[in-house]
């Protein structure tokens, strides 16, 4: 572009000596920018922002139905999408795209798709969420871990750190941090995800379609207020630092990159040999400073420490990463692998050790058993009415279409470069699947653990394809891949809301319940909605008879086995029972009455559809 | 003409022809003005109200990122992506540390922590705040 203008202003007229040829070009290259409408991109990200207000205002919440957020947004929420998709492509597609203008439109893309939910809905919507916000506030109010009340506890470090937030801010309710915590937390991933595409795809625009791309293909909601979102981070980081200025290669001790040569003269060693050799043999050292690298490995040897307490599973996830990049010789201090290995062991023999004494069975229970881990991650989940089966018949497309493409991009990136290390990168989490069903939620842990490598991989396709990518039509093409995998992703993520949406009300009488009991126990009719938002420790607020996962399963046997004092019914129970386990609507309230009318319990307080059942004598 | 590297060969990091931009000054600025005034306000017992929801964002703001920033300022080859991304992960890293710590330790002392921490990262935070690239 620089080179145009200047050859332009060469044959300036106004070139004649009165004016320095560096200030005609000055002024050429201002014109340019102007014509280039730099003001646009920005103006379509506030108009984006703009369309959210009125989207929350218009967004009809009690017409939710199977097919979950989708069918009840506004148009002024698709609109915050396309025009937030249109601002990113706009300003990818200039001449020279602005960096610090693509940090603010990647976060506007975030805040008008995975933060869609934030804004139209009054709370936070996973229930999981708000079990963790109550686990926070146990030790917040007595400052210990309690043991024998949830297996989490034995790795409480993000309970931990967050209970030592909110201690420390005058013990204030974490709501807001819930409901606001996604986009934030996307936010975050989206950095590490730029952070490990730039040093390995290069160039200005790859790293951000990468970015993107991790953006749209993330359906997988676990970034909520968790522990496994809060130990992604620490494993982006890791990954930033071994895939950045931790990357290296083998290569001859003349600095020669490739595998080490025989000796001049001697005979071809036969291939095991020569594999071992590669892999004894040491790296090159990276060409940071040593105090510079000094910090990054203590950085990193940081987060491997730090990632044990925090979550069960991102431990192993990273370590086989590690484990793929270090036998590859691929990056600058493989002992570190090591010392994750040591912290995983001393933390499961001390500091988990209430799981393993009283729970070892749900960790080993699965080891080995693909095809029933499989079973509970996919086929089980398939359930529910027509909406349901769409959004879950969208997400398996969206995870097999980002494989699909990745393995394309796998391909042409051995066919530039040789280079296998990406895909084995991403797929070495699938190893998970062998040792854990983990509760079913398996799969969804590998995507997200391999999502970024995943995602890189997509731009290496997108690279590949078509051979004239700079042509206007084919950049049309991708914006308009691009809004659609953005809508697919409002679409998807909102797919389970009418059973997810809380309303503060409901987490206010949750509160207000546990806080007036002495002791006993308190149960909700299912799962969903705000329960042990409190007081985890004192009072008994979980299940545990044996084939009565919720009250409802077998509403007579499961009652009289758990007694509770308090039931809790809410609104989301109900609608959970009727999309996704095709109970006829109107269940709820005819368990209620049923419970009601055999006198064991009555009903002692109603809001809204909310009811709070107490044991009749309790 | 410098002689080869005394520590041995080194291969070439794309990382390191990054470079950050003004940012890295006002940064450690802002860190340091939410990690005093959530002291301030802790010291002022502020508990609910718009003045508690600013204390919770000042703690918060700070604890999530500010330890982390005094270490990886130090980092001045580094791109913004990578320093913000250390940057939080450490603050993580620390935060969950410090709190388990306190916890199996018996000495649950979440505003001390708090002070502790913020005079700890104070040093490193104005530096980054003079010298910055």
């Amino acid at each position: 572009m620089r080179s145009t203008e200047i050859a332009r202003t060469a044959q300036d007229p106004r070139d004649t000596g009165t004016f320095p040829r560096i200030l005609v070009t000055k002024l050429s290259d201002r014109r340019a920018w102007k014509r280039s409408r730099p003001w646009l991109p920005v103006g379509l990200a506030v108009l984006a922002v703009a369309m959210l207000p009125l989207a929350a205002a218009h967004t009809d919440l009690a017409a939710l139905t199977g097919l979950g957020l989708g069918a009840v947004l506004p148009v002024w929420a698709w609109l915050a999408v396309l025009l937030a998709v249109s601002a990113c492509a706009l300003e990818i597609g200039r001449p020279r795209p602005r960096m610090r203008v693509l940090t603010g439109l990647t976060g506007v893309l975030v805040l008008c798709t995975t933060g869609i939910p934030s804004m139209v809905e009054p709370a936070a919507r996973i229930p999981t969420a708000w079990v963790h916000l109550g686990m926070v506030n146990e030790i917040a109010t007595t400052g210990a871990i309690p043991s024998g009340v949830d297996s989490r506890f034995s790795w409480a470090g993000f309970f931990a750190q967050w209970a030592w937030i909110q201690d420390a801010a005058g013990g204030q309710q974490l709501d807001t941090v819930l409901r606001w915590a996604p986009p934030v937390i996307v936010a975050i991933w989206a950095t590490g995800v730029y952070a490990i595409a730039r040093p390995v795809l290069g160039g200005t625009r790859g790293p951000w379609v990468a970015t993107w791309l991790f953006c749209g293909f993330n359906w997988i909601e676990q970034d909520y207020f968790s522990p496994q979102a809060t130990a992604f981070v620490l494993m982006l980081a890791t990954l930033a630092c071994v895939l950045g200025p931790l990357a290296t290669r083998r290569g001859e001790p003349a600095g020669q990159d490739g595998w080490p040569l025989p000796s001049s003269g001697s005979g071809p060693l036969p291939q095991l040999r020569r594999a071992t050799v590669a892999v004894l043999t040491p790296p090159l050292r990276p060409a940071w400073p040593p105090r510079q690298m000094l910090i990054l490995l203590g950085l990193c040897s940081l987060f491997m420490l730090a990632v044990v307490p925090l979550h069960q599973l991102t431990p192993f996830a990273l370590g086989a990463q590690l484990f793929v990049l270090a036998v590859a010789g691929r990056f600058w201090g493989r002992r570190m692998l090591v010392l994750l290995v040591l912290a995983e062991l001393t933390w499961f023999v001390v500091g988990a050790r209430e799981f393993w004494t009283s729970q070892l069975s749900l960790a080993t229970g699965d080891v080995g058993d693909v095809g029933g881990s499989l079973t509970s991650a996919l086929v089980a989940r398939l359930t529910g009415d027509a909406g349901q089966l769409i959004v879950k018949a969208f997400r398996v497309a969206l995870a097999l279409g980002v494989w699909i493409l990745a393995l394309v991009g796998a391909r042409a990136r051995w066919r530039r470069q040789r280079d296998l290390i990406l895909p084995l990168l991403a797929f070495a989490p699938v190893t998970l699947v062998a040792l854990q069903s983990y509760g079913g939620e398996i799969l969804l842990r590998v995507l997200l653990y391999g999502l970024p490598l995943l995602a890189v991989l997509c731009v290496e396709a997108l690279r590949a394809w078509p051979p004239r990518r700079d042509s206007a039509a084919s950049r049309r093409v991708l914006a308009a891949g691009m809004a659609t995998l953005f809508a697919s992703l409002v679409l998807i993520r909102g797919g389970n809301d009418a059973y997810l949406l809380v309303r503060p009300a409901e987490v206010a009488l949750a509160r207000q319940v546990v806080a007036a009991m002495p002791e006993g126990k308190v149960l909700g009719l299912t799962e969903q909605g705000p329960l042990r938002v409190s007081r985890l420790g004192e009072i008994t607020q979980a299940i545990s008879t044996p084939g009565c996962d919720t009250l409802a399963t077998d509403l007579d046997r499961c009652v009289a086995a758990e007694a509770p004092e308090i039931i809790l019914v809410f609104p989301t129970m109900a609608a959970e029972g009727v999309v996704l386990d095709g109970k006829p609507p109107g269940w709820a309230a005819r368990d209620v009455a049923r419970l009601v009318a055999d006198g064991g319990y009555e009903v002692s307080h109603q809001q809204g559809a909310s009811l709070v059942l107490r044991k009749v004598g309790g | 003409m410098p002689g080869p590297d005394p520590r041995g060969p080194v291969v070439a990091s794309a990382s390191s022809t990054w470079r950050s931009g003004p940012e890295r000054r006002w940064i450690p600025i802002l860190l340091l003005s939410a990690g005093v005034l959530a002291c301030v306000l802790a010291v002022a017992d502020v508990g609910s109200g718009p003045g508690g929801d600013l204390r919770l964002a000042a703690t918060a703001a700070f604890l999530l990122v500010g330890p982390g920033w005094a270490i990886t300022g130090f980092l001045r080859h580094a791109p913004a992506a990578l320093t913000w991304i250390l940057a939080v992960a450490t603050s993580t890293a620390f935060g969950a540390g410090i709190g388990l710590g306190m916890l199996q330790l018996g000495i649950w002392h979440p505003e001390a922590a708090l002070f502790l921490t913020v005079a700890l990262s104070t040093p490193p935070l104005c530096r980054h705040a003079v010298v910055a690239q």
